[in-house]
């Protein structure tokens, strides 16, 4: 069997994730088009947002604060979120590589263009850094914004609920969602990397795992094939452990030809910053 | 202690859906929304909402509800907003602001 084939059985891991996320996705899409057929309220289907995980941070404040959900939300938010924080804690940003059925969508779309273009176009340097600190605005500004108003501010803007709310009607979602979904045929996960106010929470989060994903120096050989295969632009090759934005995809360790190389263990080591650049895959 | 790619995929699912299902065993998993109890602004009248049930939340009888929508009077009170909207070619949004002015 063809060793890039996701069956080999070097390449199980890539099966259960993709398996996973196919598992994540398809149910979302229900969720959205039962919602779409049925109508909501009592007597019909919940709305996609009561099964978001960010509508959980959304409605965290007015449920502490007032004891009181933001329309369209509900109790099942703060339990997504309880689960997805909690893996986090426990795994690092895993929910982002394993369950998001928006980061799998973007993941595929890539998957597509480096078919067409036998490669991926990472942003230089000087302007990956500094557009990583966006998803941190947006999360702030996002946080803000529903606060104040007091209601799910970013709704209309939000792409997941574009395209997993199956109504296609034209709003700035659908917009953003077409625009993500071009950037992400030359840019792996863009929205992942620089906008996603999630996986910002995430990214602040996934340094006090339990289980890091940690590099041993002494049996790397510095072939650089972890920094070519990371989706998030890494430089895995260089660092003691992948840190905050590293969405535990585990594609490093697959590609890896040292198999002591790269090690998932649990330990109190302090994240080293977080490391950054695309450069590093050329 | 290391952690096998395998087993560290299934710990990862095994959490985050033990939660989701330890809440649903507890009847913390609610998703369904509930008809508003103060309805102040058409924000608070949603588009599945029946003619009924905006009756119930605004307080008004479900003959001046259909009045302020212009309905005929034999609309079936089971019937959503957003249907009788579409079915007039109007937004959700346009339609339930009749109920306000
Ligand atoms: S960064 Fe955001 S969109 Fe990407 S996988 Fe994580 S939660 Fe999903
Ligand atoms: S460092 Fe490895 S596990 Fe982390 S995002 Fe990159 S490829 Fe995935």
């Amino acid at each position: 069997m063809n060793k890039h084939s996701i069956f080999h059985p070097t390449r199980r891991m890539s099966l259960l994730r993709n398996a996973s996320l196919i598992g994540f996705v398809m149910l979302m899409g229900y969720f959205g088009i039962r919602h779409q057929i049925v109508g909501g309220g009592p007597q019909g289907s919940p709305p996609l947002d009561s099964y978001c995980v960010f509508g959980g941070v959304e409605t965290l404040w007015s449920y502490v604060t007032k004891g009181q959900f933001l329309q369209k939300t509900n109790l099942s938010n703060l339990v997504l979120l309880t689960a997805a924080v909690l893996v986090t804690l426990l795994t690092g940003a895993s929910f982002c590589g394993w369950i998001c059925p928006f980061g799998a969508l973007q993941e595929w779309i890539g998957i597509i263009g480096k078919r067409l273009f036998g490669k991926q176009f990472p942003l230089p340097v000087h302007i990956d850094r500094p557009l990583r600190y966006l998803r941190f605005v947006l999360l702030a500004l996002i946080l803000y914004m529903t606060i104040s108003t007091d209601k799910l501010w970013f709704e209309i803007h939000d792409p997941f609920k574009a395209f997993f709310g199956f109504e296609f009607e034209l709003s700035p979602g659908l917009v953003i969602l077409l625009l993500l979904s071009i950037l992400s045929i030359f840019i792996e996960r863009f929205f992942c990397k620089y906008l996603c106010p999630l996986g910002a929470l995430f990214s602040l989060l996934s340094p006090l795992s339990i289980i890091k994903l940690k590099r041993q120096s002494s049996h790397c050989i510095g072939c650089n094939l972890c920094n070519k295969s990371c989706p998030m632009g890494i430089d895995v090759a260089h660092v003691q452990n992948t840190g905050g934005d590293c969405i535990r995809c585990l594609q490093c360790m697959e590609n890896c030809p040292k198999p002591e190389a790269l090690i998932l263990e649990s330990g109190k080591n302090p994240s080293p910053p977080i490391p950054h650049s695309v450069d590093y895959r050329r | 202690m290391r952690v096998g790619k395998i087993q560290y995929g299934f710990t990862v699912l095994i959490i985050f859906l033990s939660v989701i299902g330890g809440a649903m065993s507890l009847n913390f998993w609610v998703t369904k929304q509930t008809i508003p109890v103060t309805v102040m602004f058409s924000e608070d009248i949603r588009g599945w909402m029946t003619l009924k049930q905006v009756s119930e939340a605004m307080k008004i009888p479900v003959g001046e509800v259909k009045e302020r929508l212009t309905l005929p009077v034999d609309t079936n009170d089971a019937k959503s907003l957003k249907e009788l909207a579409s079915e007039r070619g109007l937004s959700t949004e346009e339609f339930k602001q009749r109920l306000f002015k």
